[in-house]
């Protein structure tokens, strides 16, 4: 893909953000400068277990959609839960399966490494439910945690 | 038919004032059932079985009850290119995903709500009309297999 396309992705998705209407936004999205893929993925399975979450699977955007060798290297996802959180929230909500397991998306310019997930509190909003939507703030909470913790 | 009228339906709802309802469908069978269906409902659809998350033995394993609830990502490489042609926050909707939930006798199987995709970002209602008509086209199968 494109240095400048890339680029020009981000800035996209970083204005699509800030751009949200009144309420939650959408996306929740840290830079990390200077870095490469490989690099923020380790900084990112760290900073998942240190907020006790596990660290589920890692996988190319196109996976198992091309062969093996064809896959995207720049953009990447990566599944995280919580065992204790999944549990909960399913007992409560069954729509909470719509945000399970947690997810991240890596995509890497020339300037270094974007991470963006969707804001579990923006999707909640959506399903008139106070009490999944304190859950669902509660890890929007930890989502931003980690991401700034993956950029330290 | 039979299987229609005993055991089958199939919800295409949309949005009321942002209250989400999915797209879904439902009928007898059990979990393994269930993904065999799937699977031949998406291959008949040209998508890919990406991957299935037991998140129902996940959590057994773990000593938690069982939700009944298992997920399946679900794709197609043109998907990719759709999402970056349109907006590539759509990026963060792939693959997409389906929800198998199971009461012991049915498995609804459900999309996740992509119409308030639509509505935030209205520039993709083309490309994410697309993928809902085609996860009811999956459904739909499902549901009459």
């Amino acid at each position: 893909m494109h240095t400048l396309f890339k680029s020009l992705l981000v800035f996209v998705l970083a204005m699509s953000a800030f751009t949200a209407r009144a309420g939650e936004p959408e996306l929740l999205i840290q830079f990390v400068p200077g870095s490469h893929i490989e690099a923020v993925t380790e900084k990112l399975k760290a900073a998942i277990n240190t907020h006790n979450f596990t660290f589920v699977r890692q996988q190319a955007i196109d996976s198992r959609m091309v062969p093996p060798d064809w896959e995207a290297a720049s953009i990447r996802i990566v599944y995280f839960c919580n065992f204790d959180k999944m549990d909960n929230a399913l007992r409560q909500d069954k729509r909470a399966a719509q945000l399970m397991p947690c997810r991240i998306t890596l995509i890497e310019d020339s300037r270094g490494v974007n991470l963006i997930a969707v804001n579990p509190a923006w999707v909640s909003e959506q399903w008139n439910a106070p009490e999944s939507h304190e859950k669902c703030l509660n890890l929007k909470h930890d989502y931003v945690a980690i991401l700034e913790e993956t950029a330290l | 038919m039979k299987k229609l009228i005993l055991s089958c339906w199939l919800v295409l709802a949309s949005t009321t004032h942002g209250f989400a309802t999915p797209l879904s469908a439902s009928k007898t069978a059990d979990m393994r059932i269930a993904l065999d269906d799937l699977s031949l409902a998406l291959a008949d659809n040209g998508y890919q079985l990406i991957k299935v998350q037991t998140i129902d033995q996940a959590l057994v394993k773990r000593g938690y009850a069982d939700p009944g609830i298992r997920l399946a990502f679900i794709g197609k490489e043109a998907h990719i290119q759709q999402a970056l042609a349109s907006n590539p926050a759509l990026l963060n909707l792939l693959p997409l995903r389906l929800t198998l939930e199971t009461d012991g006798q049915h498995v609804r199987i459900s999309s996740d709500d992509l119409t308030s995709w639509r509505e935030r970002f209205p520039e993709t209602n083309g490309v994410v009309q697309g993928w809902e008509d085609e996860l009811a086209a999956i459904l739909a199968d499902y549901a009459n297999q």
